[in-house]
């Protein structure tokens, strides 16, 4: 019986594990894409510090300072959190990830932010994007509240050209604004960009050309 | 993109030049398929300032209207500004 019962948890870690570890395994036709975020304005609350932790699902923690961009596991779901200097000792956090959950979620001293903050961790082969930088800025900051909204987004493409665009304001406070779109989508598959940006002028060229030409010699 | 300028330039032609809609047409593709795939590649690639790009392509499909319907110079830039105008802020709205 207990034979049995070892095969078939063997077996059914089997199948269990591939599901597990491909959740962390590139699709084809994807590609990974750096993304990380930055809270601008961090050097006019001097009298905070301010954290990430990212929660399930492994956790992990980061003081954030001025021009840090905090980047995390892609499946995280970071929250913000301000802390009074005086109040924080990096210490009392703990060392395993049960001390650090209970001091996140219980410490009456941190101020947590509502912020939804939402990593990409792919994209097609063919977007032109390299890296996502999400811009936030604390609006305010006191013993019962952090609000931290959405500035801009800078994306960088794989010709390291970046452009940035602005969030827009959301409709309702409570919620986060939608990420703008960058300008330069997928870009075409190889073949396509040699017909389209090359073959085609040069066809219309030469038929121009051989127009103009036509017209000359009928004269 | 690429089909609604080339029918949007085709009646902005066929406007001015009353004749032979089918060569307005022809040449309507020709100068668009011979303009519009290198600007997208300037805009996505070497620089999205959008103005400049749309400044040079009116500024050659100018000439290719000029040469290819053998009309006057001013009447070439005329069409070309108002189709490119239109085309441009046609795109800028579906962006």
């Amino acid at each position: 019986m207990m034979k049995k019962l070892i095969i078939f948890l063997g077996l059914a870690l089997t199948f269990l594990i591939p599901s597990i570890v491909s959740a962390d395994i590139i699709e084809p036709g994807m590609k990974e894409i750096d993304y990380c975020f930055q809270v601008e304005n961090i050097k006019d609350y001097p009298e905070y510090v301010f954290l990430s932790y990212f929660q399930e699902p492994v956790g992990g923690h980061q003081v954030i300072n001025q021009g840090d961009c905090v980047s995390f596991y892609k499946f995280s779901n970071p929250t913000i959190y301000a802390v009074k200097k005086g109040d924080f000792n990096e210490n009392e956090i703990g060392s395993s990830d049960e001390e650090e959950k209970n001091y996140f979620q219980n410490n009456k001293k941190l101020i947590a932010s509502g912020l939804s903050i939402n990593s990409i961790g792919s994209v097609k082969e063919s977007d032109p994007r390299q890296k996502i930088v999400d811009v936030y800025k604390i609006e305010s900051v006191d013993s019962a509240s952090l609000k931290i909204s959405p500035l801009k987004v800078i994306y960088t493409y794989t010709d390291g050209t970046s452009e940035e665009k602005i969030y827009p304001s959301p409709p309702n406070i409570t919620e986060t604004p939608k990420r703008p779109e960058p300008s330069r989508k997928t870009s075409l598959p190889y073949w396509f960009s040699i017909i389209w940006y090359i073959v085609l002028p040069l066809i219309a060229l030469v038929i121009i050309i051989a127009i103009l030409i036509y017209r000359r010699t009928k004269k | 993109m690429l089909i609604v300028t080339i029918i949007i330039e085709f009646f902005i032609l066929w406007l001015f030049i009353r004749k032979n809609p089918l060569r307005i047409f022809f040449y309507a593709a020709l100068i668009n398929l011979s303009t519009l795939p290198i600007a997208n590649y300037l805009y996505q690639n070497i620089s999205n300032n959008f103005l400049l790009i749309e400044l040079a392509v009116f500024l050659i499909e100018w000439i290719l209207i000029m040469v290819l319907f053998e009309i006057k110079y001013y009447r070439a830039l005329l069409l070309s500004f108002v189709a490119n105008l239109i085309t441009a802020v046609i795109s800028l709205l579906l962006r």
